[in-house]
Parts: C-alpha cells; sequence; structure tokens
C-alpha cells in the first residue's frame, strides 16, 4: 500500500471562523526521481485534489522567500522542506496576524527592511562599478543580498514579541543584515554602525536562533557579534535599554 | 450597508502614504440601483468601493511597474503602484533573487549603436523605431548603476572587478541585480502601495481615454476604484499558462503571471504583435523542491556550452555548418534545442544535461556556483555531475502591435511596460527596465499636461465588479471547481502551443479551448465563499485571461508558417529570411479574431542587411550524426 502523509493543518479564516482549527488530510506520499516529496508538494495535493487551503507560494524553489511557515514547530521555507511519510503540522509563521490558513500578513518586518534603508548613501553619485573585495563580495554580501525576506527569523526571535515594545525599539535580524549589508560593503558612506546601534543593535543577545532558520545561510550572529563589537569599540554601547511608550 | 460595516470600510480605504491624493467612498448605502447608472454615477454601484486616486496608476509592482513608479515619483508625479501579489515578491521579478543584468550605459554613444545588436538578436523581429528610443532609454536610465544605488552588489570576480568591467560596448551585462530592493525603494520614495490586489480592468472614458483601474482587495474581497490621469500597465507575461509538470506549470514564471494585461488590450481591441514568440528556459528537472523554478540549476540555455544531449554531447558542437562570424544567440539555442529532441536526442524527461562539474568554480557566473551547496543543505540531494534540465517557458514577447516612443498604447493615458523582446534573448531585464523608465516617464509627462483626471464610468466599474463577483456566487449543476479548469486550460495549452508546434497541434489546442468554454466554463464554480484569500475565486477571475492569451498566441503561431525565436514548427522547420522578416499581428474585432502578417520596421537598419546577419537556421539544420 502506497505510504501516507497526515498532514495537520491549522485552519483560521478570519473572516468566517471564530478561533483557529487543526484539520487533518491523508496525502499520498508521492516521491519525485530523486526520491523527495517537499512541503510545498503536499500542501498543493491538498489544495488541488482535495480542498482549498490558504497557503502562499510564488517561486517553488527555495527563492521568493514566500511560503515560509512553521512544519513540524519550525520556520522553514516549504519548497524547500523534505517530507517523510507519517505525521506533520503546517502552521501559520508566528508573531504575524493570520490573513487566512498559513498565510500571514509580514508587514511589521518588512517595514523594518523599509527603515534600514539599503539604498546607497554616497556624497558623489555612482559612475562606475567600483571594486570590491572578492572574499568579502562572494562570502558575506553576495549572502546578505540573498535575503529572501521571508521572516522566518523574525518569528524565531525571541527578543520580538507577539506583543511588546521591542518591536519598536529593535529592527529585528533581517533589517539588522539590510544595515549590516551597507555597514561591510565599502561603497556606503554613512554610518551604518550607528544606525545599527539605533536600530536595537545591542538588544541581540546572540542567542543564535535566528541563524538556525535563515534559508540563506546567512551568518546573522557572526555579523551581529562584529558588530557590537566595532560598536563597542567606537563607544556606541547603549549603557541600558530603556523601555519608551 | 450596516453602520459598522461601513465604518470598518472606511478604516480600510483609508488614506496612506506620501503619494496618495485622495481617498474616499462611494457606492455605500444603496443596493437598489438599475446597473445601467450614468457615468458620474457612484450609487450605481451597489458593492461598496474604496476609491483611490494619484496622477499615475501604475499596474504590477515588478522591475518594469517598479521602474515606471520610481521615474514618474522622480518626475513628481503622484503614483499608486497595484499588485496582485506580495509586495517586492511577486511574478517574475519576485523569482528573481539575482537577475542577470543586461545595459548599454557605459557605451560612448547614446544608445543607437546598442540597436544594431539587438536587432540581430532578436532575429530582425524590433519594431527599429522603438527599439532605438528603448536603446536610448536604456542608456539614459543606467540600470545598473541604478541597481547598486538601490540596494544590490553586483558580483564581482575574483580580481574584484565587476563582471562587466564597466566597459564600453552595446552590451554589457553583470549579475546578481535583487528587484526586492526596487520595490524597497518605490516604498521608501512613498508610492502608495495596494498590494494583493488584482486588476481586473481598465477604465475608459467616453472619448476613449484611460480614466483609472478596477480591482480586487484579495485580503477582504472588497473592490477599489483607482482613478489616475495615466496608467502604466506593468503587469508582466503569461507565461504560468504553460502546462502542469506535477509541481507547478511548465515555467519559472509566478502564478500571478496569468496574462492579465495582455487578456485587457485584446479585449479593448488593440492588436497584438508576435504573441507567438514565447523563449523557454531548460531547468532542472529533480530534485521537486527546484523543479521549474530556477532555484538552483537552470538558465542552462544562456551558458550554452554546458548543454548536452542525452549522450552529453553538446548539442552546439553537433551543427555542421556553424554561424561562423555571425552572433549566435539565445534564439538559435532554443531552435538547437528543439531539433535535438525532434531527433530523438532528449533526456528521459525530454531534455538536456547540463555539465555541473565545475558549477562552484569562482569564474561561473554566481548563478550557478552555490547550486551544489544550497541542494545539500536544504534538500539533503547531491547533485550528480551531469544534471537534466527540461524546456519550460519563461516569458512573452508579444506586446501592444502600435507603441509609441514614449510606450504608450493606442488607448491614450495608457502606457505599457514589459520585457517583452527582450526576453527572445535572454535580455529580458533590459526590456523590463527601460519600458518602465519609458512608460513612467511618458505616463508623468502626460499627467502633468492634464488638469484633471477623467471622471470614474461607475457604469464600467458596476460591469466589471457584477462579473468578478458572480463568479464567486455562481451555483452550477454539476459545478466543476474553478482551480480545475484552470489546470484545464494550462494542460490544453501546453499540448499544442509549448515549444514544438504543428497546425494540427494548435488546432488541437483551439478545439480544445472551445470545449472548455462551451462546457466547463459555464459550469465553474467556486465551493468556498469566503471572500478573504479565496484562491479558487482568484482562479475562476484569471482563467478568462488564460484563454484570451492562449487563443492570442494561438492564431499568432498559426499564421507565422516558418519557424523563428521561439516558434518552432515541424510543418515549417525552416527560417526564411526573404519572405519572413515580418510581425504577425492578432486583433479581436466584434468578438472575431483578425490576424495577418505585416512586414517590420526596417527604417533604420534594412531588411536586406538584416538577412546577411541573422543566422538562418532553423529546426531544419543538419546536425552531425551521433
Ligand atoms: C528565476 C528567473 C531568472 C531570470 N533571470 C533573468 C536574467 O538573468 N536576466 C534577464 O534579463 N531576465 C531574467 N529573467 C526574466 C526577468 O526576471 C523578467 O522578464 C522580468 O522580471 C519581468 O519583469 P516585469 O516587471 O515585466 O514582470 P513581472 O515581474 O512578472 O511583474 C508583473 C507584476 O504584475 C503583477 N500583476 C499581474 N497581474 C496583475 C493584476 N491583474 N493586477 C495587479 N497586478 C498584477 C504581478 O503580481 C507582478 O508583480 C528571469 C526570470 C526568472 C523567473
Ligand atoms: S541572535 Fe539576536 S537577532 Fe538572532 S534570534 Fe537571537 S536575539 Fe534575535
Ligand atoms: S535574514 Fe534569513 S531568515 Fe531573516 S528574512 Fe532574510 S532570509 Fe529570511
Ligand atoms: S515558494 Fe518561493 S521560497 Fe518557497
Amino acid at each position: 500500500m502506497a505510504e501516507i502523509i497526515t498532514a495537520k493543518v491549522l485552519r483560521y479564516d478570519p473572516s468566517t471562523d471564530d478561533a483557529p482549527w487543526f484539520q487533518d488530510f491523508q496525502v499520498e506520499w508521492v516521491e519525485d526521481p530523486s526520491g523527495i516529496m517537499t512541503a510545498l508538494q503536499v500542501l498543493h495535493a491538498i489544495n488541488y485534489d482535495q480542498e482549498q487551503i490558504g497557503y502562499d507560494y510564488c517561486c517553488r524553489s527555495g527563492l521568493c522567500g514566500r511560503c515560509s511557515m512553521l512544519i513540524d514547530g519550525k520556520a522553514a521555507l516549504a519548497c524547500w522542506t523534505p517530507m517523510t511519510p507519517g505525521d506533520h503540522t503546517f502552521e501559520p509563521l508566528p508573531k504575524f496576524p493570520v490573513v487566512k490558513d498559513l498565510i500571514v500578513d509580514r508587514s511589521r518586518a518588512y517595514e523594518r527592511f523599509i527603515e534600514a534603508n539599503t539604498s546607497i548613501q554616497t556624497v558623489n553619485p555612482i559612475v562606475n562599478l567600483p571594486d570590491i573585495d572578492y572574499n568579502l563580495y562572494w562570502n558575506t554580501l553576495e549572502r546578505l543580498n540573498m535575503c529572501r525576506e521571508c521572516m522566518c527569523c523574525y518569528s524565531v526571535c525571541p527578543k520580538l514579541q507577539d506583543k511588546g515594545s521591542n518591536w519598536k525599539d529593535f529592527s529585528g535580524p533581517g533589517a539588522l543584515m539590510a544595515i549590516a549589508q551597507r555597514y561591510l560593503d565599502t561603497e556606503d558612506e554613512a554610518d551604518r554602525l550607528a544606525q545599527a546601534v539605533y536600530s536595537g543593535l545591542f538588544i541581540c543577545d546572540q542567542c543564535g536562533e535566528c541563524n538556525k532558520v535563515c534559508p540563506s545561510y546567512i551568518a546573522i550572529v557572526d555579523i551581529i557579534a562584529q558588530m557590537q563589537e566595532d560598536a563597542t569599540t567606537r563607544g556606541l554601547q547603549p549603557s541600558g535599554t530603556a523601555e519608551f511608550m | 450597508m450596516s453602520e459598522v460595516s461601513r465604518r470598518d470600510f472606511l478604516k480600510s480605504a483609508g488614506l496612506v502614504g506620501v503619494g496618495a491624493a485622495v481617498a474616499g467612498l462611494a457606492g455605500c448605502g444603496s443596493n437598489t440601483t438599475s446597473s445601467n447608472g450614468s457615468s458620474e454615477d457612484a450609487s450605481a454601484v451597489p458593492y461598496p468601493v474604496g476609491v483611490h486616486e494619484a496622477d499615475v496608476l501604475v499596474i504590477g509592482g515588478g522591475i518594469a511597474g517598479c521602474t515606471a513608479a520610481r521615474r514618474a515619483m522622480a518626475k513628481g508625479a503622484s503614483v499608486i503602484v497595484v499588485d496582485k501579489g506580495l509586495w517586492g515578491h511577486s511574478g517574475t521579478s519576485g523569482i528573481n533573487w539575482g537577475h542577470d543584468t543586461e545595459t548599454n550605459e557605459w557605451s560612448d554613444d547614446d544608445g543607437s549603436g546598442t540597436i544594431a545588436f539587438w536587432c540581430m538578436c532578436h532575429d530582425g523581429m524590433p519594431d527599429q523605431t522603438f527599439a532605438l528610443a528603448l536603446c536610448q532609454a536604456v542608456h539614459k536610465a543606467r540600470p545598473d548603476a541604478t541597481t547598486e544605488q538601490v540596494g544590490s552588489i553586483l558580483e564581482r570576480t575574483p580580481d574584484n572587478h565587476p563582471a562587466s568591467l564597466n566597459a564600453v560596448a552595446p552590451f554589457n551585462g553583470d549579475h546578481g541585480c535583487f528587484p526586492r530592493y526596487f520595490a524597497q525603494s518605490v516604498k521608501r520614495l512613498g508610492a502608495e502601495i495596494h498590494d494583493r490586489t488584482n486588476i481586473l480592468d481598465v477604465l475608459l472614458d467616453e472619448g476613449g481615454n484611460v480614466a483609472g483601474a478596477v480591482g480586487l482587495n484579495l485580503k477582504t474581497g472588497e473592490a477599489s476604484v483607482f482613478r489616475a490621469k495615466t496608467v502604466v500597465m506593468a503587469m508582466g507575461s503569461f507565461a504560468w499558462i504553460s502546462g502542469w509538470n506535477g509541481m507547478s506549470p511548465y515555467t519559472i514564471a509566478g502564478p500571478e503571471n496569468t496574462g492579465d494585461g495582455h487578456r485587457i488590450l485584446i479585449q479593448k481591441g488593440l492588436a497584438m504583435r508576435d504573441m507567438e514568440q514565447e523563449p523557454f528556459d531548460n531547468v532542472q528537472w529533480t530534485p521537486i523542491g527546484i523543479r521549474q523554478g530556477m532555484g538552483s540549476t537552470g538558465g542552462a540555455i544562456t551558458n550554452h556550452t554546458l548543454l548536452l544531449n542525452k549522450n552529453k554531447e553538446r548539442i552546439t558542437t553537433r551543427i555542421d555548418t556553424p554561424p561562423e562570424g555571425r552572433y549566435y544567440g539565445n534564439a538559435e539555442l532554443m531552435r538547437l534545442c528543439v531539433k535535438t529532441i525532434l531527433d530523438g536526442d532528449a533526456t528521459e524527461n525530454g531534455g538536456f544535461y547540463v555539465d555541473a562539474r565545475n558549477f562552484a568554480d569562482p569564474t561561473n557566473n554566481r548563478y550557478y556556483r552555490r547550486c551544489g551547496e544550497n541542494q545539500m543543505r536544504a534538500l539533503g540531494y547531491e547533485m550528480p555531475d551531469y544534471v537534466e534540465v527540461v524546456p519550460e517557458q519563461w516569458e512573452t514577447a508579444g506586446r501592444p502591435f502600435n507603441y509609441s516612443t514614449t510606450a504608450e498604447t493606442e488607448i491614450p493615458g495608457l502606457f505599457y511596460a514589459a520585457s517583452g523582446q527582450g526576453s527572445w534573448f535572454g535580455m529580458a531585464f533590459f526590456g523590463a527596465y527601460g519600458t518602465g523608465f519609458m512608460a513612467g516617464e511618458g505616463a508623468a509627462d502626460k499627467a502633468a499636461e492634464l488638469s484633471a483626471a477623467s471622471a470614474i464610468p461607475w457604469d464600467q466599474v458596476n460591469g466589471i465588479l457584477g462579473d468578478a463577483y458572480s463568479l464567486l456566487d455562481a451555483e452550477p449543476e454539476n459545478g466543476i471547481r474553478s482551480t480545475i479548469v484552470f489546470r484545464k486550460i494550462q494542460e490544453a495549452y501546453w499540448s499544442g502551443l509549448g515549444p514544438i508546434r504543428n497546425e494540427e497541434g494548435i488546432n488541437a489546442t483551439l478545439a480544445e479551448l472551445d470545449r472548455i468554454e462551451s462546457e466547463d466554463i459555464p459550469k465553474m464554480f467556486v465551493p468556498s465563499k469566503s471572500k478573504q484569500m479565496n484562491s479558487d475565486w482568484l482562479r475562476a477571475i484569471e482563467a478568462k485571461s488564460l484563454i484570451t492569451c492562449a487563443r492570442g498566441v494561438a492564431q499568432a503561431a498559426l499564421i507565422r508558417k516558418e519557424t523563428r525565436g521561439a516558434h518552432c514548427r515541424t510543418d515549417y522547420p525552416a527560417l526564411d529570411n526573404v519572405n519572413w522578416l515580418k510581425n504577425t499581428k492578432v486583433q479581436l474585432v466584434d468578438n472575431a479574431w483578425v490576424s495577418e502578417v505585416v512586414d517590420i520596421d526596417d527604417s533604420i537598419i534594412s531588411k536586406e542587411i538584416l538577412a546577411t546577419i541573422i543566422p538562418d537556421f532553423g529546426i531544419d539544420i543538419t546536425v552531425k550524426p551521433n
């Protein structure tokens, strides 16, 4: 008999449901020639062959960052999560309001990226593309470019609570990486280190949760640690954190 | 409408952002109206409608739309951008995590030196008057410098230089442009952004000028009317039409790319040019987590030396008579791929191998280098030395037939921006960015001349919304779920209009479309009546776009009785530069398709010269025996 995946999907349509509820779906395990079936495929199988469920995707190949959700309790991209036969749970990414089922509104994290302002700040306009040290480019900047804005890191960061003011004081790991990109590159002339500090650099205690879920394999903790050290050297470390309203 | 919902609605339609001019409400408080309300009469519409106004409305937030929005704002216009998907993550641009850029910005001339190359790469097909304006616009718009300006850091080679070396040449390429930074920039510049909002149609005033557009907020199901002096249509391709492979269509485009823009233009009676041209690429077939999305290997066609047949022979070295001294580009490679398939030399799943043995080498384009690493980390999959890739459509080269040098369509005030012909040669970015710049500038200039936007034609709004809501409400007997009908259209399309075509196959596709329209569409229904992110409802609405685009492509494909670009016909396998330097033109007139072939515009480079520089092989080329 064919092997089965039992997908426990957290469903919630705020326009019709009083509260979120779990629904079980049985999906046949169909592996591809590499022996892989992904979580996105499981969701497709439910959505096309059984009934409509809310989930978001675009690229189906680990690029666009739209399919982020909690799979078996872990923040991940559905299209880049290989499944095994058996039981699995699918829940929306925590800390964001649910739009429908597995789709959340991630705008409060996206706003932090906007505030980070990755547009290059230079006194002179860019005339030519300047040289950049290859190792810096390939091992750091290229990975920062690749951030999917998937917001997985926001969903796990213990310093950002569901409710609470840290969303105001702390830009969060993703936006700090956007600032870091400009701090580390050699073209930007703004004081990006100070910006990182004002964005809550020292609120991070380097717990490492964000690193574990980042699909772009950005060395978030190392980069934050380096910026914290540089800021301390420059005397930019705040003497404490205050709760402002 | 009750007080409570009216208040909630006011909140949701509230004024946002610096770019906003007016936001208001219409249509509330009346359920008893005739459907023929006059143009000025908002109460004709029995649905809650939020009204938003700006100088320029941009529909679509990909590379083309973001560039148009940035240009229009730079010229002082207030701008609204509407996108069907998640802002910065939608359509083809939303997938494109690391474009190759193409530019002529380092070139000495103003762009006029670029046009010969552009015509050559596109098998002689460009409308030369427009192509010149495009090349000049890109030269001025500086895509590479702007890409770095807004956020991306383009690839630097092991000797620390950018790939292009900023070299003076008609065309240059760099690697690693991330459209998400353009999207961020548009938001930062203060455009009023409405994402997850599906534009249903463009509105015209009594004089036939553009008046705005009407859409549905997919998060609430509520209607929005966007009133603007000018509109830029930048809604991407219709590549989502292509078949179904068990995971997704045979395309690398996004699920938003259902050709709504093309459908709107066609329904408004505009003639379309070269709709048969749908370039394909070859993309990794397995593991399924990266199939057809180019998460990893792929783009093989642009690096043709890597493309091998089932016997692991380079397909390019199998040509008996290489087009020596001539440009040898993507279009020729697409034809060679088709030839290889027709010869029975394709791999098990109908494609090719890519030699990936030295992918990680620092001399390779960044695109390929972390494929193996990513596949291992994300999926535990060890990439083999030879990776199987299969053809799938990646863009749409068709465009409005008549298109001014300011990117305006025949509808006054309606501008159009898309990669168009650029995709033919793998220079989609050049096309999308350049037309976006032209359209943004044209739309802002024209808006500046107009004292006010046209009044909202409420009767049109009413009709359009009535159609959309009735799709949600329909309860036909023996109903077929919309998502299933949608997939049947995709399958019908791919069977006759995929990369290998002939008259019989195209007609079979048309016959199946007829059947779907007469039998399935009347039974199409949406099981859930929720208005909130109801994907079945969206698919029901989009089905019309798929069918219209499929028919347009079929008409164009039928009349191009030769092989050219990505259009390969087994019944007309030759590429004929003597008789076929022609564009196809298809148009829906009084509900009937009219199609014809028209001589190219060769006002700058003559047909005779073109015929000598375009590689003249179709899928009839002789290849060396194995
Ligand atoms: C993986 C990948 C790699 C690529 N690599 C390259 C490359 O290296 N070089 C190159 O030149 N090109 C490349 N391309 C192609 C290039 O990315 C596209 O041609 C380009 O992004 C198209 O931009 P666009 O703005 O015209 O369309 P899109 O990016 O598709 O934007 C259209 C937008 O319109 C929205 N929309 C559609 N319908 C509606 C509606 N009804 N209402 C509201 N909004 C709507 C969509 O949501 C979407 O955001 C690649 C494409 C992919 C997928
Ligand atoms: S390392 Fe810092 S940013 Fe990352 S999850 Fe922990 S506290 Fe948050
Ligand atoms: S830093 Fe990583 S986890 Fe965070 S948003 Fe970017 S890609 Fe996602
Ligand atoms: S669908 Fe794009 S990352 Fe999963």
